[in-house]
């Protein structure tokens, strides 16, 4: 397996996800637009993006730590099957997928806001 | 015909075209490829093949037009998989401009370069890559049928999917019903060593699970002094089922079964035993398909030779007899390396060579031996076993410990392999 370059992870992932891989696909393109949309926000206001990049990444990581239980669940298993450090370092890992979608959704909300808020004061 | 190949590859190496360092090199050679068998080896090879022998004649033969997923028989022998899941189309996987025969290898001609299919077709070839998998000898055990996989306590789960999800139903009618449970492996080569381990494992854990552990006795009979030819590996199993519970019994060959009366018969050393059963997992003798071992191409002596593995460099895997024939997969006579996963090592070795050769470069890839099967130990773990020729430990990732029950090792096995595994097959990974 040590040639798994990003070519071949990308092949994998696709015979994995079957029919679930182009709307995945298109909705992970669509969270990155959001996410240049709510920077480009903040760029016209002149705001900090500092703010609501910290609000999307708490959000990443407790949406993230809140799906952790159920990530053993997708693959059949229970969560008393996660075992060693890498068993949890893993689940979490594959948590923070869901959890960044949140944490791209709650940026951009904050980002649309703060920028909202400068163009007020301004 | 010979010399139709020699010319060929000189022809060939004139033209060859590397468009970049980064890239794999590609041969305009215009061989007459035969594959027989559309199985993991033989669909993987036509992939690979034809990205990198654009101008080749690739044809493949095998009459199943159904594929499996066979590392997956587990998990439907387990319960949680279905049957559909592991059954593809194979007309999905074979790539374009290749050609498929929808017939099965009657009889090979190496020294005639050419095969000759149950439909009397002769197929001519420059380069043949047997890739026919194995046969299950049930037969060879008296009194096991096949049909009978999930009646009379009957398990299996190598005869294929629905044989598996019947295990499974045998499995739950044991565990409610209780008593002696027997496990083992047959005494020859034989597809994914591991898999008999893994079921023995999956019946106790559901057995615990169902609070019946107490109402069964699980007995596994190993056909030498070892349950795996690995020794780290099968301490590592021997300390697992000293754990668990469950018995094991060396120096045990299944001959035959009595489905009615309940009873297996075993060989050893000293003579015959006959043990009493509630249920019963068999797994077969395996050996190279008829039209393979009724050939020139198996191994003429040595321990290979009785069950008609083709002879093969186990480097390179080409025929020491034949130079312009390759076995890949199962059916190849190299120790261990009969798993998917070595057919995933395997296909790029025999290729990379024959794109080497058409160059006029010396062939220099080399296969290790590399084998691996995820081995289930519970419902939702696994340890990540992976070894080459020499049984030495092999790990892909540093992070995973290979004899470590972990559930990463799960999720390989769960998520992971079937795409990987699709993947191989479009020969992308
Ligand atoms: C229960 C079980 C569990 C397994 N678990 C794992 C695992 O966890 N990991 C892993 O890596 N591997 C595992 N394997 C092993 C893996 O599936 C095989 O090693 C792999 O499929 C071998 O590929 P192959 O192409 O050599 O043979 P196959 O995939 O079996 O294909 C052989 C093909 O040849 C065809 N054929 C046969 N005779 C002829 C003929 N005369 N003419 C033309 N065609 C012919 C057949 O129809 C078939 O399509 C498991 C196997 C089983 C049964």
């Amino acid at each position: 397996m040590s040639d798994l370059n990003p070519l071949v992870l990308a092949a994998i992932l696709r015979e994995s996800l079957g029919g679930w891989f182009w709307p995945l696909v298109v909705a992970g393109l669509l969270l990155l637009a959001l996410v240049v949309r709510g920077g480009a926000k903040l760029a016209r206001a002149g705001r900090s993006p500092l703010r609501p990049v910290l609000a999307g990444v708490v959000a990443t990581l407790v949406a993230g730590g809140l799906a952790m239980p159920l990530v053993p669940r997708w693959t059949l298993a229970e969560f008393s099957a996660l075992g060693g450090a890498v068993d949890y370092a893993a689940a979490f890992l594959l948590a923070l997928a869901p959890g960044a979608a949140v944490g791209v959704v709650v940026f951009y909300v904050a980002a649309s806001r703060c920028a909202a808020r400068g163009r007020v004061l301004a | 015909m010979l010399d139709r190949r020699t010319f060929l590859i000189a022809g060939a190496a004139a033209g060859l075209v590397a468009p970049g360092a980064a890239r794999a090199q590609t041969s305009p050679a215009p061989a007459r490829i035969a594959i027989a068998g559309a199985g993991a080896a033989g669909l993987s090879l036509a992939s690979r093949l034809r990205g990198r022998m654009p101008n080749a004649k690739i044809t493949v033969i095998d009459a199943k037009e159904e594929h499996y997923f066979q590392p997956g028989f587990t998990l439907v022998g387990a319960g949680l998989w279905e049957p559909r899941d592991v059954v593809f189309p194979n007309a999905d996987f074979i790539p374009r401009g290749v050609e498929w025969v929808r017939e099965a290898v009657a009889e090979f001609d190496p020294e005639g370069n050419a095969l000759v299919t149950t439909g009397g077709r002769r197929v001519a070839y420059d380069f043949l890559f047997v890739a026919t998998g194995l046969k299950l000898d049930y037969a060879a055990i008296e009194g096991m049928d096949p049909a009978r996989i999930g009646q009379d306590g009957i398990a299996s789960i190598y005869a294929g999917p629905e044989a598996a999800a019947a295990s499974y139903r045998a499995i739950e009618d044991f565990i409610r019903t209780g008593g002696v449970g027997l496990f083992g492996r047959p005494p020859t080569e034989m597809k994914c060593a591991g898999a008999p381990l893994k079921i023995t494992f999956i019946t106790e854990d559901l057995a615990r699970r169902q609070g019946r552990r107490e109402a069964v006795e699980l007995i596994y009979n190993a056909h030498s002094d070892v349950v795996f030819t690995v020794p780290p590996v099968n301490a590592k199993v021997h300390e697992l089922f000293a754990a668990r519970g469950i018995a094991v019994n060396q120096g045990h060959v299944l001959t035959a079964i009595d489905a009615a009366a309940r009873r297996a018969t075993y060989r050893m050393a000293g003579g015959e035993v006959t043990l009493d059963y509630e249920f019963i997992h068999v797994v077969p003798p395996m050996r190279a398909p008829d039209a393979v071992r009724a050939s020139p191409l198996p191994w003429q002596e040595g321990a290979l030779a009785a069950d008609g593995w083709v002879e093969a460099d186990r480097a390179t895997l080409r025929h020491p007899r034949y130079a312009n024939v390759f076995a890949v997969g199962d059916v190849a006579g190299v120790p261990r390396g009969k798993t998917a996963a070595s057919v995933k090592w395997q296909v790029p070795v025999v290729v990379e060579n024959l794109v080497a050769e058409a160059a006029g470069r010396a062939p220099t890839a080399a296969f290790n031996g590399y084998t691996s099967c995820p081995m289930v130990t519970a419902f939702g773990k696994a340890m990540l076993i992976e070894f080459d020729y020499e049984g030495t430990l092999t790990p892909s990732f540093p992070f995973i410990a290979p004899l470590e029950e972990l559930w990463i090792s799960w999720l390989i096995e769960e998520k992971g392999l079937k795409g990987a595994y699709r993947a191989m097959l479009r020969g992308l990974a």
